[in-house]
């Protein structure tokens, strides 16, 4: 028997048993087949599109046709893009009574595909001019979807009046016998028009905008290359900071502000102005812009800074004038300036391990020195890789490999590596450690991909659009939250912040040319450096919903983590990673129904011993051998492990079934502010908002049913619930069959989830 | 995945009057057949082509299809082939491999990809440069992992004329890499 990657084929051994030169080549052919290229679904829809009209005219009574060829540019199917011609998508019926040849012909580009924006309209094709009364009226979509109509032509336009659920089964329906369909010549159809599709799984919070509240000096300016980062007071820190000659000459002491650009009181503007930036007159500082206040310099422009665990002193790499790096420690303000080590070469980067231990490295090694001046070496690079960021903490480090793909997160203490996926760039921690993302570069379009660290479990974060370059990425303190740059290739970038792992946005900016992103601890302010014309400016942000989304999860961030790349590998099937997240005794691989398409993470709450519920519903989408979705719900626990990494130590999934009509809920969010406790509930479907508030009940750990109010959101497709005074700990909230959408279909069944709520 | 062979004869059947029976013959059958005709010519507009082809020229003659005990995917295979060999006669591909290569599956065993691009060239260049019959029994066996026997059905031969063909295509093969004197000796 011979093997050649696992490759092995009795009849070519059988066939070429006395001469193994021949079988030998036999392999090296096999071993070097090209792999499976998968066909542009524009092509295989359009072609399927075809062969059906082609099929409903009689199988080939025309003769020689012309092959159908994909444009270089794709097709918009936009709502302002109904005059787009439709050269050919999936026929979805040839229906007729007509004694004639006037067959009806509909053809929809989406139906059949699984990742449809949930900005597109719905266009329907017909091949003849129709009852557009008669169409209109019998069109149904599920999940139920308020909709207006349009024609051009022969084209139904169908928009929904707010936008289509993300992540969502939809079917939709064109006909019935109460409401049959016809052409204006009088052919009617005999069967309905069903357009099946599923919608892409953006986020589900829609993106408000930044208002830039900027630093009121907007004197920030990294002009050598330094970076920003928080410090605990709030202020925006510059590595690299200029200020007007006059102020810098009185730094650095604790005492001394400058005075930027002349004025003496400094007050916000909303915008940047162009005779607000001078030309810097001395070199870069360490600076630290105060809201509110003047900035203050605390030292010598730094390589590297990082404030101790307990926010009274800073660390910083300064140069050394002689090709290498001090490193210094002082006060917050910048006081007490005390040199601990001399690194021959320059500091990239620098974290504290403890509060009385620093940890840098010049991309080569890591070293260590402490507040007696002690120093240790922990690692050095030895088979090539740079060090290009260290764990804050310093337990682990990222080496960029010396080509493309297999960069290692190291444990900088067991000398124990990971690879992360792809071709990494932008490596970023959260302030806590607890949290890894990076940008893969290795596919046609980059993703953002976010890990609990030193837990091989990947998730993709979804990104405000698919096809934008992803950079500058940053977390805030718990990885609850990244701040990202996405570039289009014909917009201007946008400052992206969203919740992780979702990817939903916060808050979207289009800073000029913005770089050097830091977010705040707590998430709710994202600093950058605005390179205008003028000069670059140090900015900072306020991100709208920060707080109450923070709390939305509640979860410990690497068991967020944990519970999406869970999910997503059931989804995709992936049968490594479900077996690296399950705890003994959880066979997640026989338990996952098949062929998923998608799934929703309902709910979530943090139990005792810190252990974590959800609530998921996984979804097949429909497709020509079964008419409807079909879903399971499966109920998960997760619990924290030693290490800090989270297990799936419990599953039950129930087995599929077809989605029952009504509306559904994909996700329900709890936060508190103030004591007062607010849960989202959102819905697939357009709701009759004077069913909402009645259907739906809160009750606490006790069985008490808690005052509520509940107000309906039809743009979000959301129910938000507020309590006056809940108590900390486990609420249980109850939906009931009154709940009706726009169609007036009910909720199939009673709705019943448990949420944890923090004690703010 | 093969259909069962009961539903798919009777899908085959429905598909010769209900264009939806077809589509679903489509939805399932796509996929294989792409990446066959994208293997032997690596070039997306030529498969797409092609691949055209070969649905059309299926979908206007199924009506004449007869079960012969193998799947339906022979009969669209021994399509493919002659419109692939088609395709060769009108014109010589243009891509190279690199292309195939570049976007080759990263979930791939790594073991499946010990040989090297350039290696991998010269041996699929090596099998375009055989003559058409021995080229689609060796892409059939080697590049779809078909048993003789549906190689058979579809080139319309005996399976020992498939051994035949795979035969002589593997000595061909070793004569265009250049070891034709260990070949040769043998055959």
């Amino acid at each position: 028997m011979s093997w050649l990657g696992g490759w092995f084929d009795p009849e070519l051994e059988e066939l070429f048993r006395d001469e193994p030169e021949l079988l030998q080549t036999a392999q090296r052919v096999r071993a070097s087949r090209p792999d499976a290229a998968e066909a542009d679904p524009r092509f295989r829809n359009r072609l399927r599109g075809q062969l059906l009209a082609e099929a409903s005219r009689g199988h080939s009574r025309r003769g020689v046709r012309r092959w159908w060829r994909l444009g270089p540019a794709p097709i918009a199917w936009g709502g302002a893009a109904v005059g787009v011609v439709l050269i050919g998508a999936t026929v979805l019926t040839f229906i007729s009574n007509h004694p004639t040849d006037q067959t009806i012909v509909a053809i929809s580009p989406i139906s059949a595909q699984h990742a449809v924006s949930p900005n597109n309209v719905i266009t329907v094709a017909f091949n003849q001019p129709m009852d557009k009364q008669a169409v209109e009226s019998a069109v149904v979509i599920q999940p139920a979807t308020k909709v207006s109509f349009s024609w051009n032509g022969n084209n139904l336009v169908i928009s929904p009046v707010y936008h289509l659920t993300g992540n969502t089964p939809y079917t939709v329906t064109i006909g019935s016998k109460q409401h049959p369909i016809r052409s204006t010549s009088g052919v009617s159809a005999t069967k309905p028009i069903a357009i099946s599709f599923g919608t892409a799984p953006t986020p589900a919070a829609g993106p408000q905008s930044v208002t830039p509240t900027l630093v009121p000096s907007a004197a920030g300016e990294n002009g050598v290359g330094g970076s920003l980062l928080f410090a605990p007071d709030g202020s925006v820190v510059s590595t690299a900071g200029l200020l007007p000659a006059a102020s810098a000459l009185a730094t650095p002491t604790a005492t001394a502000t400058a005075t930027p650009h002349g004025r003496s009181t400094p007050s916000p503007i909303p915008t940047p102005t162009p005779e607000g930036v001078q030309e810097p007159s001395v070199n870069g500082s360490l600076v630290a812009f105060p809201a509110g206040s003047p900035p203050v310099v605390l030292g010598p422009a730094a390589t590297a800074v990082a404030y101790s665990p307990n926010g009274r002193a800073i660390g910083m790499a300064v140069d050394d004038g002689n090709g290498g790096s001090d490193i210094k420690v002082a006060l917050t303000d910048g006081s007490q300036p005390s040199t601990l080590a001399d690194s021959a070469t320059p500091v990239t980067d620098l974290t504290w391990s403890s509060n009385d231990r620093l940890v840098y490295t010049d991309g080569s090694t890591i070293d260590a020195v402490d507040l007696s001046r002690r120093m240790s070496s922990l690692y050095s690079v030895a088979d090539g890789g740079t060090i290009t960021a260290l764990d804050p903490g310093g337990a682990y480090a990222y080496i960029a490999p010396s080509s493309n793909t297999g960069g290692d997160l190291l444990n900088i203490a067991a000398g124990s590596d990971q690879v992360l996926q792809g071709a990494v760039t932008d490596v970023a921690f959260s302030g806590d450690g607890s949290t890894v993302a990076w940008v893969d570069e290795s596919g046609s379009q980059s993703r953002l991909v976010v890990e609990a660290v030193g837990q091989n479990a990947p998730a993709t974060v979804s990104t405000v659009d698919p096809a934008a370059t992803v950079s500058d990425v940053t977390l805030d303190q718990d990885g609850g939250e990244a701040a990202y740059l996405s570039a289009g290739t014909s917009t201007a970038a946008q400052l992206v912040v969203a919740q992780l792992p979702s990817g939903a946005p916060l808050a979207i900016g289009t800073p000029a040319n913005a770089s050097g992103l830091a977010l705040s601890p707590a998430g709710d302010q994202v600093a950058y450096v605005a390179n205008e014309q003028t000069g670059a400016e140090v900015d900072r942000a306020t991100v709208p919903g920060a707080g109450s989304a923070r709390t939305a999860s509640q979860l410990p961030a690497a068991a967020n983590s944990a519970l999406h790349a869970f999910v997503e590998a059931q989804v995709r099937d992936d049968i490594t990673t479900l077996t690296e997240l399950s705890g003994p005794g959880v066979d997640a691989t026989s338990n996952t129904p098949p062929n998923l398409s998608r799934a929703y993470v309902i709910s979530t709450y943090l139990g005792m011993q810190g252990a974590v519920s959800a609530n998921i519903e996984l979804i097949v989408d429909p497709d020509a051998a079964h008419a409807a979705a079909r879903v399971a719900g499966e109920a998960l626990t997760l619990s924290r492990q030693d290490g800090g990494a989270y297990l799936v130590t419990a599953l039950d999934a129930q087995p599929l079934r077809d989605e029952s009509s009504g509306p559904h809920v994909v996700e329900v969010r709890s936060s508190t502010d103030d004591g007062v406790t607010t849960l989202q509930v959102s819905f697939d479907s357009d709701l009759d908002p004077l069913t909402v508030a009645g259907a739906i009940t809160v009750v606490d750990a006790s069985g008490t049913t808690l005052q509520s109010n509940a107000v309906y959101d039809a743009d979000s497709r959301t129910a938000t619930v507020t309590i006056a005074k809940a108590s900390a700990g486990v609420l249980t909230i109850e939906i009931s069959t009154a709940l009706g959408d726009v169609n007036g279909q009910t909720l199939a069944h009673a709705f019943t989830t448990r949420v944890g709520i923090g004690a703010q | 995945m093969t259909l069962p062979r009961a539903y798919e004869d009777q899908l085959v059947e429905r598909a010769k009057s209900d264009a939806d029976a077809f589509g679903e013959l489509y939805d399932h059958y796509f996929g294989q057949i792409y990446r066959f005709v994208f293997s032997r010519l690596r070039d997306q507009d030529a498969a797409e082509d092609v691949t055209s082809e070969v649905f059309f020229k299926a979908l206007r003659a199924i009506g004449r299809y007869k079960p012969s005990g193998h799947p339906f995917s022979a009969w669209l295979y021994q399509i493919s082939v002659n419109a692939i060999n088609d395709h060769y006669r009108s014109r010589k591909p243009t891509s190279s491999l690199d292309t195939a290569i570049a976007v080759a599956d990263p979930a791939r065993p790594v073991d499946d990809r010990v040989v090297d691009s350039a290696e991998a060239a010269r041996i699929w260049e090596a099998i375009d440069d055989l003559p058409a019959q021995q080229r689609a029994a060796m892409t059939l066996k080697l590049g779809e992992d078909l048993k003789l026997a549906q190689i058979g059905e579809i080139m319309g031969k005996s399976e020992g004329a498939v051994k035949l063909l795979i035969h002589r295509g593997m000595i061909g093969v070793r004569v265009r890499l250049g070891v034709v004197a260990t070949v040769e000796e043998k055959g």
